[in-house]
């Protein structure tokens, strides 16, 4: 299924009903298939419902030349939120995902119950790491996004309950544990996991359905 | 009962091979089919795989941190015997023992 952003980008997504939906929402270079479908997280949540999305210039949705800032992919995933008919989600949110749920959950004061972070610190996207990422997963014709992202991080104080969540070998989420504790929120280890392998984990997934029930 | 060896399946994205990161189960646990087997890395991202089948695990083939090829056995199950053959193994192709004429013949 498709949404359709502001500026007339078709955005996928795809939702199942259930009691208490969650949102996710991938990273940069990756998409939803990639992150949450053959990871496993889609069946850890099937008592819950789901809405996956894919982010403008990834997987499945359009790929126009601008609008890729975190508030631009934020407002992408409301219009999808508006579409599915959620009035209120919790969500799971990884690397450059991260920037985007925050923003949303900002952008959108009620919408985003919970919110989990995974493989995202407090420092700012470097150019050079995108360009890793990028790099290490294939990802193609991204410049554009690169562009939008580059230099944001996550700024102020949590728009509603969060946790984060890092592989201790996770060198774009390195310091991950000091910003969680500087915003007085819970961190979760992934154990010896990096960036790239963590997303699996059944212990990233247990923390967070634990973090959602609280 | 019988045994059911379940290989790596392919992963797609023309990998021919894959590293076993953690299994999510243990030999002698008795698994529901669907439920998270065990994740795989493989070189761009990693997987988990559910169980194929309902079964009591009897032996994982390969230890955590281990690469595995493509076909290579994963995981064997004691299943009932009416299961055993179902997983793991593709249907051979088979040339029809006789032919079977759909017209009559005009003679």
């Amino acid at each position: 299924m498709f949404a359709t952003a502001a500026d007339g980008t078709k955005i996928w997504y795809d939702t199942a009903a259930g009691p208490r939906p969650v949102l996710f929402v991938h990273g940069f270079a990756s998409d939803s298939d990639r992150t949450w479908v053959r990871t496993g997280w889609v069946r850890a949540v099937q008592d819950r419902g789901h809405v996956l999305v894919d982010l403008r210039g990834h997987g499945q949705s359009g790929r126009p030349a601008s609008g890729y800032s975190p508030d631009g992919l934020a407002r992408d995933v409301l219009s999808v939120l508006d579409e599915a008919g959620l009035s209120e989600v919790d969500a799971v949110a990884y690397s450059m995902g991260g920037l985007v749920g925050w923003e949303l959950a900002g952008l959108a004061p009620g919408r985003i119950g919970r919110l989990a972070l995974g493989g995202i610190g407090g420092a700012p996207a470097g150019r050079a790491e995108l360009a890793r990422v990028q790099a290490a997963l294939s990802g193609q014709g991204l410049e554009a996004c690169a562009e939008g992202i580059a230099g944001h991080r996550i700024e102020g104080t949590p728009p509603c309950p969060v946790l984060f969540a890092a592989g201790d070998s996770d060198e774009v989420a390195a310091d991950a544990p000091e910003f969680a504790a500087a915003l007085n929120a819970p961190f979760v280890s992934l154990g010896r996991r990096n960036h790239f392998n963590a997303v699996s984990g059944r212990r990233f997934k247990e923390a967070v359905l634990d973090f959602f029930e609280r | 009962m019988a045994e059911a060896t379940f290989p790596l399946p392919d992963l797609g994205e023309g990998l021919i091979s894959a590293r076993v990161l953690e299994w999510l189960v243990a030999e002698g646990d008795w698994v529901e089919r669907s439920t998270p087997l065990v994740e795989l890395e493989t070189t761009k991202s990693a997987v988990e795989i559910p169980s194929p089948q309902s079964g009591r695990v009897t032996r994982l083939h390969v230890g955590e941190d281990e690469e595995l090829g493509v076909g290579e056995p994963l995981v064997t199950f004691t299943v009932a015997d009416e299961q055993a053959g179902i997983v793991g193994t593709v249907p051979e192709e088979k040339k029809p023992a006789r032919r079977v004429r759909l017209t009559l013949p005009e003679d």
